[in-house]
């Protein structure tokens, strides 16, 4: 009777596990298209680890909400020149919960110091960090925070 | 239908089992929410009582995403267009060894419908299985001023697929590591009311996200629940439960009401939401759901 009982156990569960093979990841949403223009005020400027550079953010939709955003980084020096010659990495990242992202951030180097991330998929309420890591011709960091309702 | 021995229906026993149907609420409240962030429930549903050897059971949840509180605890509606709805299944197995040990395991099935600016996603799979652990000391009921008090103990497994292994965050299911926990249950009875304080403390272990190594500070949760159980054996509870770990905090309410189908079988239900008043949450969203559940039980 016991070994009966288990083997309806084991059936329950071995139903659940063919289930959950079924189960999907959800589809990937589409990337926004690039603006023709971003807002003159920045959402919010950072310094970069190093102080070595200021990062402006300004986004589309302003403010970000919650999901599909694009995001323009102008990056300058401490006299206020674009700095040119970097690559630049963006991580969106939930630091109270320790999750990113599904979307990886597409980075296109507009010139002029001026980087466009998109998209910027920020898909949960809360606050958010915007990591970024620069290489080339200089190599730091930075991090912007902003919240999305 | 074989009926139970009568030393497993005196009043002790039927006291006893209603402090277990309130603990049987307490796990809805915490597990449904935001499977890529909330661990699975610390109290698996299918507790057995004393005089049960075996259970195996169904649970299914649906949660209403209605609001998020800020970093800096204010609280704000979800704004128009945006929405989230959050469900799970679950399969629940439990046993006994001996008097004082139970184990239970719960399989979960999660998945999101989430709107929001720009995409619509629906996805969901295996979320993280948990496995739980109930050492009852002194058992409720026993002695009119000692309580019941158990210890127990469990993990999370990272069965369930993160937001970074998605394509869509609709498609989280699991934290990405591990989180055990330790806690402690009080219960007592005083005629057919009961009170049941329980507390948690859990800890998810770090995890790896690209180059990034992510840890996590201890969660500590605590759910107060106290009901009354009639004298069929329906039992009606309501209960609170607080979390709070690092920059998160969130308090939810709700009310359950569990009633037995014979001696084999035991329904339940659960209504619960999360509290939206600034300052009762942190870094978390809010929202409203109902619970149901099924167990059948060996003795």
């Amino acid at each position: 009777m016991q070994a009966r009982r288990a083997a309806i156990a084991v059936g329950i569960v071995g139903l659940f596990a063919i289930a959950s093979g079924s189960g999907c990841g959800g589809s990937p949403p589409a990337i926004p298209p690039v603006p023709a223009s971003f807002p003159v005020q920045a959402l919010t400027t950072v310094g970069s680890t190093s102080g070595a550079l200021q990062v402006a953010l300004r986004s589309v939709p302003d403010p970000p909400v919650r999901g599909q955003n694009v995001g323009q980084l102008t990056l300058t020096d401490g006299s206020g020149q674009p700095v040119d010659g970097v690559t630049v990495e963006i991580l969106p990242w939930m630091p109270s919960h320790g999750h990113g992202t599904s979307e990886a951030v597409g980075v296109t180097d507009q010139g002029g110091g001026v980087f466009i991330a998109n998209p910027l998929y920020l898909f949960m309420a809360g606050e958010w960090q915007i990591q970024m890591k620069f290489q080339g011709a200089i190599d730091d960091t930075a991090t912007a925070t902003v919240e999305i309702p | 239908m074989t009926r139970l021995p009568q030393r497993s229906r005196s009043p002790e026993r039927l006291l006893a089992a209603a402090v277990i149907a309130a603990a049987m609420a307490l796990a809805p409240s915490a597990a449904h929410a935001q499977a890529c962030c909330v661990g699975t429930g610390l109290v698996t549903p299918a507790r057995l009582r004393m005089f049960e050897d075996y259970a195996v059971g169904m649970q299914t949840s649906v949660r209403n995403v209605m609001g998020s509180f800020a970093s800096s605890g204010n609280y704000v509606a979800s704004p128009s267009g945006n929405n989230e709805v959050d469900l799970e299944q679950d399969l629940l197995a439990a046993t006994r060894f001996g008097r004082h040990v139970q184990v239970a395991l719960k399989v979960p099935f999660v998945e999101t419908s989430r709107n929001d600016t720009g995409s619509s996603a629906f996805g969901g799979g295996l979320g993280d299985v948990a496995a739980n652990l109930r050492y009852d000391i002194t058992f409720s009921g026993d002695d009119p001023w000692v309580p019941g008090i158990a210890i127990l103990t469990g993990a999370s497994v990272p069965t369930g697929r993160t937001v970074e292994e998605s394509r869509d965050p609709a498609g989280a299911t699991g934290l990405g590591s591990y989180e055990p926990n330790l806690g402690v249950a009080l219960e007592q009875v005083r005629g057919r009311m009961f009170l049941s304080l329980t507390g948690f403390v859990s800890k998810q272990t770090a995890r790896s996200v690209g180059s990034q190594e992510v840890s996590f500070g201890p969660r500590v949760t605590g759910v107060l629940a106290g009901g009354y159980a009639f004298a069929n054996e329906v039992t009606v509870g309501a209960f609170v439960t607080a979390m709070r770990r690092s920059d998160e905090k969130l308090v939810t309410a709700g009310a359950a009401v569990a009633v037995p189908l014979g001696d084999y079988w035991r329904a339940q239900g659960t209504l619960s939401g999360d509290l939206p008043f600034s300052g009762w949450g942190l870094n978390r969203s809010t929202g409203a759901g109902i619970t149901a559940s099924l167990l059948r039980v060996w003795l």
